[in-house]
């Protein structure tokens, strides 16, 4: 079981109407599943790290701590998806201030973003209360129906 | 200035203007609107001013209108739509206008893609629609519009683009027979609108809209689309016939290539 092979599955699971796919082989497991409802939650498992192979030198615990992140147990972000297709406003107008910084607390009813559609300034409201910690569309440019505007650490 | 009595006496409405709010002066309907919305304000509110001392077109674009000349006011309306439908409410309301005004002086109105209304090829109403969404739920919209009525001044940048009923037509107009028949025109379109029935709307809009089959420019910030425009898509975007094909437009600056 490859990277190939793996992503091949992907594939397969993302053309195909199966939600969840889930194989064993040779004692190894893998699932591949599709997050389709807005309310998706991205989850980022606990991370082994690798064993130190035999004969290999040890490295100084401080570059080692310096190298690898700690192991983060399990981080949900909530995601907000434009309803429309449209131009992508952090700002009310081209002098003003962003509505959002990333690191801003928002709560429901705080507006995130326009996107206009046809001269239709559509306001984009967060529907939680948390922190922004990523704004993955650009300025000025276009974004598609459903597509991931901001993530919003709720903890 | 207006008296609310006045402007409400003889309106014979279902939904819009059942409720109105009427100022001398305000900061701006929209901003108004929007915080009624906020607030919980019934559908169909409308708010109305004698003068806008903060007026906004696009982006916090500055609109100017003399005091009591213009109409200005606001829509608020919480129709349940589906999302794809929600960018429809621009034509709602241009038909809307142009009906009002075509019946008030009896003159054609040119419905330019996506929002303006044209008098004469000049530029008479300015539309500002703002949407509220949480997720993919429409909480409300806000349907802004200045139409220039009696004013004759626009100034030297704007007098190639822009006018007024009065400076076409030779007549003043009163505002508040316009302003009655508009929010009647509101009021009997909105039952298509809370069906989520939109064909007639977009019908009456392609009726007045002389762009169709014409070359167009579109300026898109950097960039400009040419082609011929070819219709309306079903969610109200201009399908554009270019040399690489079609493709859909949902923003920029319209220009008709003579």
């Amino acid at each position: 079981m490859d990277l190939a092979y793996v992503k091949k599955v992907i594939k397969l699971v993302e053309k195909s109407d199966v939600d969840e796919i889930e194989i064993e082989e040779e004692g190894k497991k893998i699932r591949v599943a599709k997050h389709r409802n807005s309310q998706a939650v991205y989850q980022i498992p606990n991370l082994s790290l690798p064993a130190q192979p035999v004969g290999a030198p040890a490295l100084p615990a401080a570059s080692q701590t310096a190298e690898i992140p700690p192991p983060k147990t399990e981080v949900k972000y909530h995601e907000i998806r434009s309803p429309i297709v449209g131009t992508f406003y952090r700002a009310p107008a081209p002098d003003a201030e962003v509505y959002v910084e990333i690191g801003q607390e928002v709560k429901p009813g705080s507006v995130l973003c326009i996107v206009e559609a046809m001269k239709l300034m559509n306001e984009i409201e967060s529907d939680v209360e948390g922190k922004v910690v990523k704004v993955l569309a650009e300025n000025g440019k276009p974004v598609e129906y459903n597509q991931l505007l901001f993530l919003i650490d709720r903890a | 200035m207006y008296s609310k009595e006045e402007l409400q006496q003889g309106l014979v409405t279902r939904v819009i203007g059942r409720k109105l709010f009427v100022f001398d002066t305000i900061d701006s309907t929209n901003a108004c609107g929007k915080t009624l919305g906020d607030a919980g304000t019934e559908d169909g509110a409308v708010i109305i001013a004698d003068f806008q001392a903060n007026g906004r077109g696009r982006h916090g674009r500055f609109w100017r209108a003399d005091s009591g000349k213009n109409l200005l006011f606001s829509l608020l309306l919480r129709p349940s739509l589906a999302k794809d439908t929600s960018g429809l409410l621009t034509f709602y309301a241009s038909v809307s206008i142009a009906r009002a005004i075509e019946s008030l002086t009896g003159s054609s109105i040119e419905c330019k893609w996506p929002n303006d209304l044209l008098l004469n090829g000049k530029k008479c109403c300015g539309i500002l629609l703002e949407n509220s969404f949480q997720q993919h739920e429409l909480s409300y919209s806000v349907i802004g519009a200045g139409v220039n009525v009696n004013q004759l001044e626009f100034g030297e940048q704007l007098q190639t683009k822009a006018t007024s009923l009065a400076k076409e037509l030779h007549a003043e107009f009163d505002r508040k027979q316009l302003f009655q028949k508009i929010l009647q025109e509101f009021d009997t379109l909105y039952v298509d609108v809370q069906k989520g029935n939109f064909v007639r709307i977009l019908e009456e809009w392609i009726i007045r809209c002389k762009m169709l089959g014409q070359m167009v420019t579109i300026a898109q910030g950097q960039n400009t689309i040419s082609g011929t425009a070819l219709r309306l898509k079903d969610d109200g975007g201009l399908i554009i016939k270019t040399t690489d094909g079609n493709s859909t437009v949902y923003a920029g600056d319209v220009t008709i290539v003579a």
